[in-house]
């Protein structure tokens, strides 16, 4: 993944969410910020309608940290449908 | 005055509309799609009327919402997990919003039902008929253009979601009162 893309990520966390212990770092845990499930659909949301992601809940499942997400988003960003099948 | 078990239900349906909200404001805020920004605002402002209609109900019986942790949306989104577009958020809201429709007709008819709930009740109902148009529209335009196995897939999952998660929320008390016979 691209140092651009690592930043932006972070930057867009950044926008989108205050976590309890302050700044979102890599090593923040996604707990940390997503305090329930409405928490979760709008990151979901944010980052879909941002990188075009096409999120499986399954994988996600496995996304502990900052730095899972980022990674997350490396490997799915541009797979997103058009329409209703984004966000 | 209303019991305590009365109170938490109709807290809980205040926090579930407030939680709609939240959600819909959220997603209209983010969405790329630019046609559904003003729909999905909407639908935020309807769902946000809707807690405040419950909130003064509340108020106007004597007693204070009660901070219910537990909502629609919560016990759905447990059972179906996270939705991976905008698709999937609204055939849950379409299956939600009918189950609560059809709840609110069966608090409706429970004996003893304080004339200023069964107001609010009835109002609700009205409501929310006429307040998912814009998603059925939608939904019939994907069938159409889009890939109909999918919905219809989803679908299928979805009434086997609901059937769960309503049934669950039928348990425990103090919801069993109101939401016995659940299935």
């Amino acid at each position: 993944m691209s140092r651009d893309l690592h930043a932006e990520v972070l930057r867009t966390l950044r926008d989108s969410f205050s976590p309890r212990g302050g700044e979102i770092v890599e090593t923040t845990p996604v707990r940390e910020f997503l305090r329930d499930s409405i928490d979760a659909v709008e990151l979901i949301a944010v980052l879909s309608s941002t990188y075009r992601l096409r999120v499986d809940p399954a994988d996600f499942d496995g996304v502990e940290t900052v730095r899972d997400l980022i990674e997350y988003v490396g490997r799915t960003s541009g797979q997103a449908g058009e329409g209703l099948e984004g966000f | 005055m209303i019991p305590d078990d009365e109170l938490y239900l109709l807290s809980f349906y205040r926090a579930s509309e407030l939680a709609g909200s939240m959600l819909f404001g959220r997603l209209a805020f983010h969405t790329t799609i630019d046609d559904l920004r003003a729909p999905l605002t909407r639908h935020c402002l309807e769902e946000a009327e809707h807690a405040w209609l419950w909130t003064e109900t509340i108020l106007k019986l004597g007693r204070t919402p009660l901070k219910v942790e537990r909502t629609y949306q919560s016990e759905y989104g447990r059972e179906f997990g996270l939705p991976s577009d905008m698709l999937e958020i609204l055939c849950l809201t379409q299956t939600l919003e009918k189950r609560v429709v059809e709840h609110f007709e069966r608090h409706l008819r429970a004996p003893d039902v304080h004339p200023l709930v069964a107001e609010t009740l009835r109002k609700m109902i009205a409501d929310e008929a006429g307040h998912l148009g814009w998603v059925r529209v939608r939904l019939d335009k994907y069938a159409r253009t889009g890939d109909a196995a999918r919905l219809e897939a989803l679908t299928a999952r979805l009434e086997a979601v609901d059937r769960t998660a309503y049934e669950r929320l039928a348990v425990g008390s103090p919801y069993s009162r109101f939401f016995a016979e659940a299935t």
